[in-house]
């Protein structure tokens, strides 16, 4: 009888496993979706999924192997589990309080009109399992506070700020120095966004959102092609922090009015 | 004495995006973003000659102060 690995080096081709094989694949061993990518990855072969990711089959197994806290189930939050669902990270936590609001659906692409009412998270969920059954998501209805980090950013890799205001975004930077986790930051306001590096320690946010006078940015609205474009560069720095590049910590801001991106380097 | 300003994001709007203009001696950032009429509390991050500044930094001829808004949404 033929085993998992066996099977992969039968049926794979030019250095991936097809999609048809692969669900053939868990069929015939009985395998989860999660556990198929496993074997083949072991392999050093890619699933077909992540063919056009670009990078090869060692870095797509650090990204199944990882576990990413997303705090904010909104706009950002959205675009970064889409995103992340489509590189294929391992396993994701989301957090998030709210129901959706009429409000959100400029902006917030996990939203359809049917979703109108319900929890951010449990959208969230059911978004994951549609579009990637190979991570694990798990999701909690909740605020990030004191009393609910130490159980969400527990096992936690990285963690991605989706946060909507700048005294969550403190609490949040301090916690996750306290547990040595990297935060990539991610914040819009109209037609800006802002994006950084939180090494654990730098205060960073400490430092962009510390002036007395600053409380909360002025309510000029949020267009989706911030939040894409916000999320998008996130993504991408959290991706070469998970892969262990250098990268710098920023703050980069994002003025979309020009287009214009100023390198912020504080420290 | 001039100086330059650049401003960013919605700070443009209805104002300019670059200039250089003669302003009065003794300027600081925070005195220029009240004569623009911009609220302290919405500006972020402020850079003269490219250098993260302190609000109240006295402004020398030929410096450019750049005005970054809050982004503190998500």
């Amino acid at each position: 009888m033929m085993n998992p690995e066996q099977w992969i080096l039968r049926e794979s081709d030019k250095g991936f496993l097809s999609f048809e094989k692969q669900i053939q694949m868990e069929k015939r061993f009985g395998l989860s979706r999660r556990e198929a990518e496993k074997f083949v990855l072991e392999m050093g072969l890619m699933p077909e999924r992540y063919i056009r990711n670009p990078w090869d089959a060692n870095a797509q197994k650090k990204l199944l192997h990882s576990t990413l806290a997303i705090v904010g189930c909104g706009a950002l939050g959205s675009a970064l589990l889409e995103q992340w669902l489509r590189l294929g990270a391992g396993v994701l936590k989301v957090m998030d309080p709210d129901v959706f609001a009429p409000s959100n659906l400029n902006r917030q692409m996990l939203l359809r009109e049917s979703d109108l009412g319900r929890p951010k998270v449990e959208v969230a969920a059911r978004r994951a399992a549609e579009v990637n059954p190979a991570l694990y998501i798990i999701t909690v209805q909740d605020v990030f506070c004191d009393g609910t980090a130490d159980e969400f950013l527990d096992g936690v890799d990285l963690v991605l700020d989706a946060l909507d205001n700048i005294p969550d975004r403190l609490f949040l930077e301090k916690a996750c120095a306290a547990r040595g986790i990297t935060l990539i930051h991610g914040a819009i306001s109209g037609w800006a966004g802002q994006v950084a590096v939180c090494r654990p320690g730098a205060g960073l946010l400490s430092f962009i959102y510390g002036r007395a006078e600053i409380h909360e940015s002025r309510a000029v609205g949020n267009p989706v092609f911030g939040v894409a474009a916000t999320a998008g560069l996130q993504v991408s720095l959290a991706c070469r922090v998970l892969m262990g590049e250098k990268t710098g910590c920023g703050p980069w801001f994002l003025d979309f009015s020009g287009p214009e991106w100023v390198d912020m380097e504080i420290f | 004495m001039e100086i330059g300003v650049r401003l960013f994001a919605g700070f443009r709007k209805e104002r300019f995006r670059e200039s250089a203009m003669a302003w009065e001696a003794g300027m600081t950032p925070r005195s220029i973003a009240g004569l623009l009429k911009i609220p302290m509390e919405e500006v972020g991050i402020i850079f003269v000659n490219g250098r993260h500044a302190d609000p109240d930094l006295p402004l020398l001829a030929g410096d450019v102060l750049s005005l970054f808004p809050v982004v503190g949404g998500g």
